[in-house]
Parts: C-alpha cells; sequence; structure tokens
C-alpha cells in the first residue's frame, strides 16, 4: 500500500510535533508546534478519503491556533511569552498520566477486534456526511449550533466590564456610544 | 565576480531611498523629494528596505549615535548621503547610485563633516547586530532610533527590552522585570514590565520613542511613548534641536522682509501654499493613500520651482476637490485627536490653527489645509512688496511663544490612541519644530 | 473538467510568476502615471524584475533575540500557500487538481495566511513588525466570516464544493448577476486577506512597513512576491466563483479566463487608488454588524432560489 508510507510518515510527525509542544520553550513556538501537529492529523484524515473533514480540520485549527496564540501571549504570567519559560507543571504527575494512557490507547488497539469492512465507501464521502448530518441527526446540530453560539455570547457578555449601560448611558438614550476607540458604523 | 557586478548595476537602477529630514533640511529634502519623483524611485519606508540612506539637514551630536544605530540596520550594498546643499541633490544622487552600483560597502559621509563619518563608521563595526548587550537595542531601534543621550530607557524599543531598563524618569508596573534576574535573557534583553490597560488587564508596557528618523514624521520631533500594544498609553514630546541655528523653511520670505529686502507678497503666498501642501503630503503618506499625496506634493514643488498661478491651478483644485469628496478618507479620520475648543484656545492655538476651534479632529484639521490652499492660491502672482510689519526679525521665530501649542497639545491627544491613529494626529499637527514654530510664524504675519 | 498530468505542477507556478508580473508591471505604470511620469513599457516590465535581483543580491538581515523559526517559516509560508490554493484554480476547465472540496481547500491555504503574517510580524522581535503581525490577524477576523458567507452562496448555488462543478454550473447565467453582494465581498476580502491596499494596514507606511518592516533580501523578495502572488490568485478565484469561469463566445475557456482575471485585477488595482488605508479599528465594526448580515440575507437568497426553482 502506497498510503501507508505518508501515513506512517505523518503520524510521527504529529507525534514529534506534539512532543515539542512540551520541548519547546516560548509560548509562540509551542503554540505552532501544536499547530502542526494537528495538520499532520489533517494530513491522516485525508488519506483516510475524507476530504472534506481533513480539509475542515486544517481550517479550523489554523484560525483557533492563531486567535489562541495571541491570548496565551496576552495572558502569559512571563510577559510577552519570549522569554524562555519552561511548559511542564506537576512534571511527574503528568508524565504518567500521558505515559499511561498512550499505552492504554496503543494496548487498545492491538486487543479490540476490529470488524472486517462492510459495504462500501460512497463515492462522495461529503455528501455522505453532509447527509448523515444534515438528516437524521438535523435537530441535534441545530441544537447544538444553537447552544455553542449562545455559550459564545453570554461567555463575551460575562467578560466584557463594559455593558451596554456603560456605552449608552444609564437610560440607553445616548446617540454615539461611549468607546475608547470609536467604530466605523457610527451608530 | 563579473556576473555580481552585473547584477549589482542592474539592481542599482531602481534603489529604494530612506529619506530622512532633520531640521534646517526642508529645503533639501524638498529637492531630494522632485529628483526622487523624476528618477522613479520608490521612497523606503525602514532601514531595511532602504539601499539608500540620504540624510537631509545638519547632523548634530545627539543625532549622530541614532543614525550610527539606523545605519546598522540597513542591509548591504548601501549607501549613506548627507544633504546639505539643494542645489547639489541631482548629482548627490548620480554619485550615491554610481557607488551603489558598484556594490562595495560605500557608505561614508561624502558631503558632511569628517567627524561624523568617523561616528558612523563606529557604529558600522557593530555590523551584524548581533548582541552588544549593553545596548540591547540592535535592531527593534527600527527607524525611530530614538534615545540617544535621553536615558538609557528609551533605547530598548524592543519587543523585551522596554521594561526595567530605563533610568530616566518613568516610574510604573512595581518591579516586575528584574526579579527573573537568574533567568537568561534572550540577546541580553531584559523583560518589559506591566502595568494597567484600559479594559482592566495587567499587559506588558514597552517604551518606544517615535522619531526623529521616521519617515513621514515631522523633522526633529520626538515623542517618547509607552505602549502597551498598540495603544499609546504615555506620550512624552520632545524636540531634536540642531545645534547652530537653523531658520524655519516656510517662514523664509518674511525673515528676509526683516532683514531688509523687497519681498512679493506672492511669494509669500506661494511659500504658505506650499507649506500646506507639504503637510498635506506627508499625512496623506501616514494616512495610506499615496496618489492623492504625490498630486500634493507635485504641485508643492512647482510652486516652489515657481511656476505661475494658471500652470498650478486646475491641477490643486482637482486635488482639492477630491480631497472634499473622499468620505473614506473622513470616515477614517473623524473623531481622532479631537482638541476641544477650550483646550485649543488655552494651549495657544486661537491664531495657529484655525480647525481646532469647536472640538476639531484630525478631519477638521487637513480640511482647514484645503480651505487655505484655496484661500491662498489666487495671490501667488502677486508682484506688490509684503508689508514691513509683518516681516520677521532673525531668528525671532524660535522665541514665539505660539509656536508651541502642537506640542504642547500632543501628549493628551496621543494618549490612548492606537498607533495608527497617533501617526495620523502627529501628522495633521504637522508641527514644524525645524525653527520652533516656522509654521507658527507664516500663520501669525501671513496676511 | 480533464485531470491533467503531473507537469502541469511546474508550469503552475511559472503562469502565475508571470500573471504576477504583468500585475506588478501594470501597479507600477499606475504610480508613474500619478507621479506625473511617463512609464515606458520595458521600464515598468522591468520593475519587477530589478526588484527581484535587488533582494537577491541584498544582505539578509537578523535581529536580535530574534524567533527565526517563525521567523523564516512564517515568510516562506506566503508564497506556498498562495500555490497551494492555487491548485484548485482552473484556467479554461483545467485545474492542476479539480478536488472534490475545492472551495474548502482554497479557504483553508488562504487562512494559513493568518498563521504566516502573524509569525512574521513575531519573529523579528520589534515592536512595529509585531504590532504588523496583530493587525493582520484584526484584520482576518473581520474579512474571514462576510469572506466564507460569499464562498458558501457560490458553492449553495451550484449545488457542489467542486470549483469545476460551480463552473459548469454558470454556463447559462453567471453567478455575479444573482449574487452581486458575494461578489463585492469576496473581491473585498481577497484584497484583505492578501493584505494589499486599500486593506494594507500590516504593511502600512504608518508602522515604517510593518510585518515587513525588518525584512531584507531574499526574505523580503519571498514575502513581499509571496503577497503579490496570493493576491493574484485570490482575485482569480473570483473568476471560476461568480464570473463564469472559461465561459463565453468565440473564445476558447482558457482565453475568456485569462481575459476575465485580468480584467479583474486591473480593476482592483486602479481601484486600490481610489482610498486610503482602511483601518481594522473602523473596518472590523462594518465587517461583523453590516457585511456579516447582508452576506448572510445573500445566502439565504440564493438558497430559497435554489430549492424554488
Amino acid at each position: 500500500m502506497l498510503s501507508a508510507v505518508p501515513a506512517w510518515v505523518f503520524g510521527a510527525l504529529a507525534l514529534v510535533s506534539g512532543a515539542l509542544v512540551f520541548r519547546l520553550d516560548s509560548m509562540a513556538k509551542v503554540t505552532f508546534a501544536l499547530l502542526a501537529s494537528f495538520l499532520f492529523v489533517a494530513g491522516e484524515v485525508l488519506l483516510l478519503g475524507l476530504g472534506y473533514l481533513g480539509v475542515v480540520l486544517v481550517l479550523m485549527m489554523v484560525m483557533e491556533m492563531v486567535i489562541m496564540v495571541v491570548f496565551m501571549i496576552m495572558y502569559m504570567m512571563n510577559p510577552a511569552g519570549l522569554m524562555p519559560m519552561a511548559m511542564f507543571h506537576n512534571t511527574r504527575g503528568s508524565a504518567a498520566i500521558a505515559g499511561g494512557i498512550f499505552i492504554a490507547l496503543t494496548v487498545g488497539i492491538f486487543l479490540v477486534d476490529w470488524p472486517a469492512r462492510a459495504g462500501r465507501p460512497p463515492a462522495d464521502s461529503t455528501l455522505a456526511l453532509g447527509e448523515s448530518l444534515m438528516g437524521g441527526q438535523m435537530l441535534t446540530m441545530m441544537t447544538l449550533g444553537l447552544a455553542l453560539f449562545a455559550t459564545i455570547v453570554a461567555s463575551v457578555v460575562l467578560a466584557t466590564h463594559r455593558g451596554r449601560y456603560d456605552r449608552f448611558g444609564d437610560d440607553l438614550r445616548a446617540d454615539h456610544p461611549d468607546d475608547p476607540i470609536p467604530g466605523g458604523v457610527g451608530r | 565576480m563579473e556576473l555580481t557586478r552585473a547584477l549589482l548595476r542592474f539592481a542599482a537602477g531602481r534603489p529604494h531611498v530612506l529619506l530622512l529630514e532633520v531640521p534646517g533640511g526642508t529645503a533639501t529634502r524638498l529637492a531630494a523629494e522632485v529628483e526622487l519623483r523624476r528618477r522613479g524611485w520608490p521612497a523606503a519606508v525602514s532601514p531595511a528596505e532602504a539601499d539608500m540612506v540620504l540624510l537631509a539637514g545638519a547632523g548634530g551630536a545627539r543625532l549622530t549615535p541614532m543614525m550610527g544605530l539606523l545605519w546598522r540596520q540597513v542591509p548591504k550594498p548601501r549607501v549613506f548621503a548627507h544633504l546639505d546643499d539643494a542645489a547639489t541633490v541631482p548629482q548627490m544622487f548620480d554619485e550615491a547610485r554610481r557607488r551603489l552600483a558598484t556594490g562595495g560597502e560605500t557608505w561614508e559621509v561624502f558631503a558632511g563633516e569628517e567627524q561624523d563619518g568617523d561616528e558612523f563608521r563606529e557604529g558600522h563595526h557593530g555590523d551584524e547586530h548581533g548582541g552588544d548587550s549593553d545596548h540591547g537595542d540592535g535592531d527593534h531601534e527600527d527607524t525611530s532610533a530614538g534615545g540617544g543621550d535621553h536615558g538609557s530607557g528609551h533605547e530598548g524599543g524592543g519587543e523585551q527590552s522596554g521594561g526595567d531598563d530605563h533610568g530616566g524618569g518613568h516610574d510604573h508596573g512595581g518591579g516586575h522585570g528584574h526579579d527573573h534576574g537568574g533567568m537568561e535573557m534572550p540577546g541580553g534583553l531584559s523583560m518589559a514590565g506591566r502595568g494597567p490597560d484600559r479594559d482592566g488587564l495587567q499587559l506588558d508596557q514597552l517604551h518606544v520613542p517615535l522619531g526623529p528618523l521616521l519617515p513621514d514624521w515631522p523633522a526633529g520631533l520626538v515623542v517618547y511613548t509607552t505602549l502597551q500594544g498598540d495603544v499609546v498609553q504615555q506620550a512624552e514630546v520632545d524636540v531634536l534641536r540642531a545645534e547652530s541655528v537653523h531658520e524655519g523653511f516656510w517662514d523664509e520670505p518674511w525673515r528676509r522682509v526683516g532683514s531688509g529686502q523687497e519681498v512679493a507678497r506672492g511669494e509669500g503666498a506661494r511659500r504658505r501654499v506650499a507649506g500646506y501642501l507639504d503637510s498635506l503630503a506627508g499625512f496623506l503618506r501616514v494616512a495610506g493613500w499615496p496618489d492623492p499625496a504625490v498630486g500634493a506634493a507635485r504641485s508643492r514643488d512647482e510652486l516652489l520651482a515657481g511656476a505661475r498661478a494658471e500652470q498650478v491651478t486646475p491641477r490643486l483644485r482637482r486635488l482639492v476637490r477630491r480631497l472634499r469628496r473622499a468620505r473614506t478618507l473622513r470616515w477614517l479620520t473623524d473623531g481622532l485627536g479631537v482638541l476641544s475648543s477650550a483646550r485649543a484656545e488655552s494651549a495657544g492655538f486661537e491664531t495657529v490653527l484655525r480647525a481646532s476651534r469647536g472640538d476639531g479632529d484630525v478631519t477638521a484639521r487637513w480640511q482647514t489645509w484645503l480651505t487655505e490652499i484655496e484661500r491662498i492660491l489666487p495671490q501667488v502672482d502677486d508682484t506688490t512688496a509684503l508689508p514691513a510689519e509683518n516681516a520677521l526679525l532673525r531668528g525671532e521665530s524660535s522665541e514665539d511663544p505660539r509656536s508651541l501649542p502642537a506640542l504642547a497639545v500632543l501628549p493628551e491627544l496621543l494618549e490612548g490612541a492606537e498607533l495608527a491613529a497617533a501617526r495620523l494626529i502627529v501628522a495633521s499637527l504637522a508641527p514644524d519644530v525645524t525653527a520652533l514654530g516656522g509654521r507658527a510664524a507664516t500663520e501669525v504675519v501671513g496676511d | 473538467m480533464t485531470e491533467v498530468p503531473l507537469w502541469s505542477l511546474a508550469v503552475l507556478p511559472a503562469v502565475l510568476g508571470a500573471a504576477t508580473i504583468v500585475a506588478i508591471a501594470f501597479d507600477v505604470a499606475l504610480s508613474a502615471r500619478a507621479g506625473g511620469r511617463a512609464a515606458s513599457l520595458t521600464e515598468v516590465v522591468v520593475v519587477p524584475l530589478r526588484e527581484a535581483v535587488r533582494l537577491l543580491v541584498g544582505q539578509r538581515r537578523v535581529t536580535t533575540a530574534a524567533d527565526r523559526v517563525l521567523w523564516r517559516t512564517g515568510v516562506v509560508t506566503v508564497p506556498v500557500i498562495a500555490l497551494l490554493a492555487a491548485l484548485v484554480l482552473p484556467l479554461g476547465g483545467v485545474a492542476v487538481a479539480d478536488l472534490g472540496v475545492g472551495v474548502v481547500w482554497f479557504n483553508a491555504m488562504e487562512i494559513l495566511a493568518w498563521a504566516a503574517v502573524w509569525m512574521a510580524g513575531w519573529g523579528p522581535n520589534s515592536v512595529l513588525s509585531l504590532v504588523g503581525g496583530y493587525r493582520f490577524v484584526a484584520q482576518g477576523l473581520a474579512y474571514e466570516l462576510p469572506h466564507m458567507f460569499a464562498l458558501i452562496s457560490a458553492a449553495t448555488a451550484a449545488g457542489t464544493l467542486r470549483v469545476g462543478g460551480i463552473v459548469e454550473a454558470q454556463s447559462g447565467v453567471w453567478f455575479v448577476v444573482w449574487m452581486p453582494v458575494a461578489f463585492v465581498v469576496y473581491l473585498l476580502s481577497a484584497v484583505a486577506m492578501a493584505f494589499r491596499g486599500p486593506f494594507d494596514a500590516p504593511t502600512g507606511r504608518d508602522l515604517a512597513g510593518g510585518a515587513v518592516e525588518e525584512l531584507s533580501g531574499v526574505d523580503r523578495l519571498v514575502f513581499q512576491g509571496g503577497r503579490w502572488l496570493l493576491l493574484v490568485v485570490a482575485v482569480a478565484m473570483s473568476v471560476p466563483l461568480f464570473l463564469g469561469g472559461g465561459h463565453g463566445p468565440l473564445l476558447p475557456p482558457w482565453l475568456w479566463t485569462v481575459l476575465k482575471t485580468a480584467a479583474v485585477l486591473a480593476a482592483v488595482l486602479w481601484l486600490r487608488r481610489k482610498f486610503p488605508t482602511v483601518r481594522m479599528d473602523r473596518f472590523a465594526e462594518i465587517a461583523w454588524v453590516v457585511l456579516i448580515p447582508l452576506t448572510i440575507l445573500q445566502a439565504l437568497a440564493v438558497g430559497v432560489l435554489v430549492l424554488t426553482w
């Protein structure tokens, strides 16, 4: 199997860049090492013939990690995150947990009685994915989407220390919001 | 090698030029801009982009270390030239290009004082920006190679430096920096300190000087900023004065009257329109609108070269009309750098910048330039003599107390602004510190 | 759409490179005209070449305490993603790889620009450069969602994510006719993702070059060249998405594609000169409060039309 070669290569690279997350000493590098790890995983997904999932993984992870790097650096105890720093907390405990889980999963792979393939892969896996998500599971997905959206809005509302009363005055009658930097719409 | 030589020659056909102006260099800077436009050479915006660094105006002792620092950031092949005479600018360009084309490390000051050259040579030894850690500034100084003798605190514009290594003046952020002393600092830089930001977070503070060696920045102006992210938390204004007395370029006709010469009214009007156009061009470049900026600069240069009103007027009217209709530009500059009328008055702005009345913002200020240009433009061919009561005596403008309001209000306008807005605010005030108040003087004595 | 042989992988960069050189030359000519100088054809065509040589013989710089790994990675990523995104770009019915998920692939590649520019801004350990990198992330947050809805509109109308399929669906009416909002928003975001003017704040003059401030020599060449390439690819993609790809009377499809691409590119470069640099503190609100609802409505309208037609 020709695709076995890239599969092993991507797997190894994903592991290596995953390990680098703990070995590197800068927040910025660490975040992008994590991104690299995700991208290699996306490569594996693509090799499985799941084009849409693989590419969406790339898309989401890049956005996510770029936003994450901004926050990681902003919130670092260590200003700007560029100073060398160790990425470990509770070194022994976490090493034991991580090693244990890795061994358990690997053992699981060899012990599980994998089923033989029944049926054939769909001609268009994207279509099949869409139909299974938006067909029978439509209600679940819609609920999930709304719940996620509500969570985002709620957490932003909880996090910001400036509410509409600060912006538009106590009776909410101000024509223009009182913002440190005015926006472009001019409401 | 023959090939390398050929490539260098080819590359030198369109060098990127970092044109820097220091007090007293207005005339040569204008001549250099004409030359750049004529040759179609692009203006570099940072030392890293430049092949040629041209310094217009006389350097001083304070400037020399800054220039050395900047020079170290210019990649080879590179050429430095000191322009101190507007008349020789075209020859200087040819010479600089010839040196660039022959590729060597040709950077000596071939028209400046010998002493400057030695200083630069010294700075040049640092060469590859390695970790000469007592500076800790290396490249972060960027184009804003500030600091100099102003206390080491302003040296480090860098990511990590800023914080606690500065001695003079500012006190902030209760000791976050050096308690990590045992750790090895990358590049010998120290850690940034922290302070509360406007959203209630504790964020890093960096001390970054803006100017004086920054393109599209008023000559000789230095603003020491404390940045959190790109928000200016604190600003302190300083002026780089030339050692010898320099007189403002823009009020020169009135000074000639003062020394007893007969000067035509038109010449004064010409100089004033050109002054506004120069401010406008600089502002538009900072606003990222190159085309009208070039248009304004062209009209300015034609006026100064003595073009008659009817030659300049049509293009200038088109430019003014275009800018008046520029809704995007207005949208981008509205509400920036608002100067309340009371503050404008108390700072002494009443005659200097009419737009500052009635809570003027950046938009109001550049629109005032347009109005002034339109108002004065018809007078440029007036041949009657400038009245003697408007004359400026030698060195007078330097002591004019009304020349300072722009510098006085700058810190309060800049604090809380983002970098982009801060640049626009500075460009919209366009303080002419060359003679400390050249602009103010023209404004006062103009009519 | 036909599959093409492997050698097309080598042709693609050459074609795109040539298109980029033409685009730069056109831009130089526009600049010269604005400066009141008549520039000859040879002069403007030589400019991109001269710039390349200038940067190749130029010295590469290193800064104090730079994060070299991320810096160089960011710089190299820009042209690489432009080329990867171009894999799905059809030239008159032929694309190097007409992937089943072409639109999503294109989108994923261009999003890598976020990481690239941020890294390039972060790397040199320089304030203005860093601010430039962050500005691009802010810009990305502003343009990306409207951009995605614009892509979704086109894909919904064609009923496929395959770029070839989208072109085929426009054999009658071009998509630009019934989704003009999506088209305009797409072009805006294409320019914004290549951070070219008026969306060039990340590399703005006010930051002394921002993300490119510290770049010199070959690094600068790769980054700036990649930026132009990104613009050309992103703008060229608007042709298969909204302007009917190779469809057109008389002329062969590839020529139509080239002509349309050239026209849109010229329009974009010309329009750029009509606007000053747009800052994100102003534009972000427009993007979220105006453009996102508009593009959602556009996608909704397209969806309803597709279902009822």
